[in-house]
């Protein structure tokens, strides 16, 4: 408590610096006055009694260094001491600046960006209760495992029967294999017609995710029923604080509305608008299309009930051979299973923006040394003056840390653009669920990586430069060690610049294949189009010759 | 090092011995404490008056002293310290200490007193 105190006090001290300076003078002063007056007493002459005073109280500049020392964080002085010098010595070399600024916001901005979309893609966790204990259940056959592991609505049904390791399991359906919404809904009846995406979807399914409606109530197995995500609610009925209970038209049946999900809400990904019961009908095992998504029961582990699925898929197989001969159930964590297909893919990514960042940073250094090299005089020169290699080597290090704080501000800039860029162009590269939001890890993250990056592009220059001797050899040709690191560092930007090269140009080349890939037939002057034919009544009440396609 | 653990045992020495010069003479400037520590050792310790003042400093940030301008007696402008009450408890704590150690000390520099 004390210590924290004395620290406060000393953090202040920083500040009233010159304030402080001004009391100890006149405290010293009046310390040495009192001395006089006794010498004087004593029976001294004038000029011997101040001669004494001054000589017992011993070094009054030294003193007033240490009190003051003890009064600030000398640390912290130093520190800020050298980010002025700093930011002058960078203001003088602009061309410098500008581009090691420059270098590090972009190679910072990169990995930024690059953890924006890993913190939304693989580690932000889902908004359901206890995400963790939730299971997506597939149906793999053991001859096609590449195919779609979708479940036919039979086999749910039989599962949802004869399972005891769930709390609760329950089938979705309107979610095609790479993930999207497939289910367009016309809303009509509010003046033009929009198209929601729909999710057909068992009446347990916001139970067992453990979310309920912000507004009315979750399904309770009635027909021509629907929820709202919030989104929606917000955007196409502006906020209706009466929506509960209003009829809207989808797809030419007028459904009420029983309730709105809250906020920040998702399932399985944000571009699923209403949620709708699947009405009545019979289970089958001729379309396989339902997700099934279950919840494990308490104290229940993956792997019983992985057991306990493989059980029940053995006795499906026996019931029915003609269709789950060759079925087999596949129990994953949700949040894994809705990953999977994106993780090599980022992966990739995240190797490459790592090897980027590298090359960032050494080329920086290559600058800085190219720097040092100009400043060999004003070191040699301070060197001179007695300052030592530590403190010469903190003080560049300073100025390294002063690039990349900036750089490092610069790369958030950038990381918001890059963001909303990826968005615009490459929406089929980030998974629909994922929210690219710059959050408090990712500035986490940015900071990190900021602090890090001095480290990485300054101690090596730093080195080398603190190290260069005296005013001796100040000649034409750089020192012997500088060359080495500049050899080390070339060769290192060389490698890793190869690796990059390759791995952009395979990436490259697996692009142009799939854009290449034989459909079997001819694609030139072919085009192709969707035509939306509004709800139901519209096609029957205009069926014209065109429209049939006579 | 050594020539640091010195100096940084000597200033904790310091430190008590201005403590517990405040607890007898009461508020006191610089310069006194600093005439009356050299008196009361006997002289024996000469250490420049100027080394006081970095102690009085941490003290001071510690709380175990305080300090404000006053006039002196001589109608001279002064930075007068005084204990605080948590200084006040140091010292006697200090004290119990020192009492102790230099009686542990004293059994070990005469063996023929040990105690069966």
């Amino acid at each position: 408590m004390r210590q924290i105190r004395a620290f406060l006090l000393r953090l202040r001290g920083l500040f009233e610096h010159s304030r402080q300076e001004q009391d100890l003078t006149d405290e010293f002063e009046s310390n040495i006055a009192f001395h006089i007056e006794d010498n004087l007493r004593a029976g001294m002459p004038l000029e011997e009694a101040r001669r004494q005073a001054i000589l017992r109280f011993g070094g009054i500049e030294r003193t007033k260094q240490d009190c003051l020392d003890r009064r600030s964080l000398p640390f912290l002085e130093t520190f800020l001491y050298d980010l002025r010098f700093g930011a002058r010595s960078l203001g003088k070399s602009r061309m410098f600046t500008v581009v090691a600024v420059a270098t590090l916001a972009f190679g910072i901005g990169a990995s930024t960006t690059m953890f924006t979309v890993a913190q939304a893609v693989l580690w932000r966790p889902l908004p359901y209760a206890q995400p963790s204990r939730l299971v997506a259940i597939s149906e793999v056959d053991r001859l096609k495992p590449s195919l779609g592991a979708n479940v036919a609505s039979a086999d749910f049904a039989d599962w949802q029967r004869m399972s005891t390791v769930f709390s609760g399991m329950s089938a979705y359906v309107g979610i095609d294999e790479r993930g999207k919404a497939r289910i367009d809904l016309h809303l009509t009846g509010i003046g033009g017609t929009r198209i929601l995406k729909g999710l057909v979807v068992s009446s347990n399914l916001f139970d067992v995710l453990g979310v309920a409606p912000l507004l009315g109530r979750g399904f309770t197995g009635e027909d021509h029923v629907a929820i709202l995500s919030y989104n929606c609610w917000r955007n196409q009925f502006a906020g209706d604080p009466h929506i509960v209970g209003r009829s809207i038209t989808l797809g030419g049946v007028p459904s009420d509305v029983i309730g709105v999900m809250p906020r920040g809400f998702f399932f399985p990904n944000r571009e699923v608008d209403v949620f709708i019961p699947p009405g009545n009908f019979t289970p089958d095992r001729v379309f396989y299309d339902s997700g099934v998504i279950a919840r494990l029961r308490p104290g229940i582990s993956l792997q019983q009930a992985r057991a306990q699925m493989a059980t029940i898929g053995a006795r499906l197989q026996q019931a029915y051979p003609k269709t789950n001969a060759t079925l087999d159930p596949q129990v994953e964590i949700f949040h894994s299973a809705i990953v999977a297909t994106s993780r090599p893919a980022l992966l990739m990514l995240f190797s490459a923006v790592g090897i980027l960042f590298m090359i960032v940073c050494s080329n920086v250094a290559h600058l800085q040394l190219g720097r040092a090299a100009s400043r060999v005089q004003e070191f040699s020169i301070r060197k001179a003056l007695g300052a030592s290699r530590g403190r010469l080597l903190r003080q560049l290090l300073t100025e390294s840390l002063l690039l990349s704080c900036i750089g490092g501000l610069l790369a958030l800039v950038l990381a918001r653009v890059a963001r909303t860029a990826l968005l615009r162009f490459a929406p089929e590269v980030i998974p629909s669920y994922a929210d690219l939001r710059i959050d408090t890890w990712v500035i986490l993250f940015n900071v990190a990586i900021t602090l890090l990056a001095p480290l990485l592009f300054g101690i090596g220059p730093a080195l080398s430069t603190a190290r260069s001797d005296s005013l001796r050899d100040r000649g034409a040709t750089s020192p012997h060690s500088r060359q080495r690191t500049r050899g080390l560092l070339v060769g290192a930007e060389v490698a890793l610049s190869v690796v990059l090269v390759v791995c952009a140009g395979l990436l490259i080349h697996s692009f142009v294949r799939l854009e290449n890939v034989d459909l079997g037939f001819r694609t030139a002057h072919t085009l192709s189009f969707r035509l939306d034919l509004g709800d139901f009544r519209v096609r029957r009440e205009t069926e014209s010759p065109a429209v049939r396609g006579d | 090092m050594t020539q640091q653990e010195k100096t940084e045992i000597r200033q904790g020495t310091l430190a008590l011995m201005i403590l517990k010069t405040l607890e007898s003479m009461g508020p006191l400037h610089g310069y006194g404490i600093a005439r009356r520590i050299e008196q009361t050792s006997g002289e024996a310790l000469a250490v420049p008056y100027g080394t006081i003042y970095p102690s009085l400093v941490k003290l001071e940030q510690e709380r175990f002293v305080a300090s404000r301008w006053d006039v002196s007696a001589n109608n001279r402008k002064a930075k007068y310290y005084m204990l605080t009450r948590a200084g006040k408890k140091r010292v006697h704590d200090e004290a119990r200490l020192w009492e102790q150690t230099v009686n542990i000390m004293a059994r070990f520099f005469k063996p023929g007193k040990v105690i069966a």
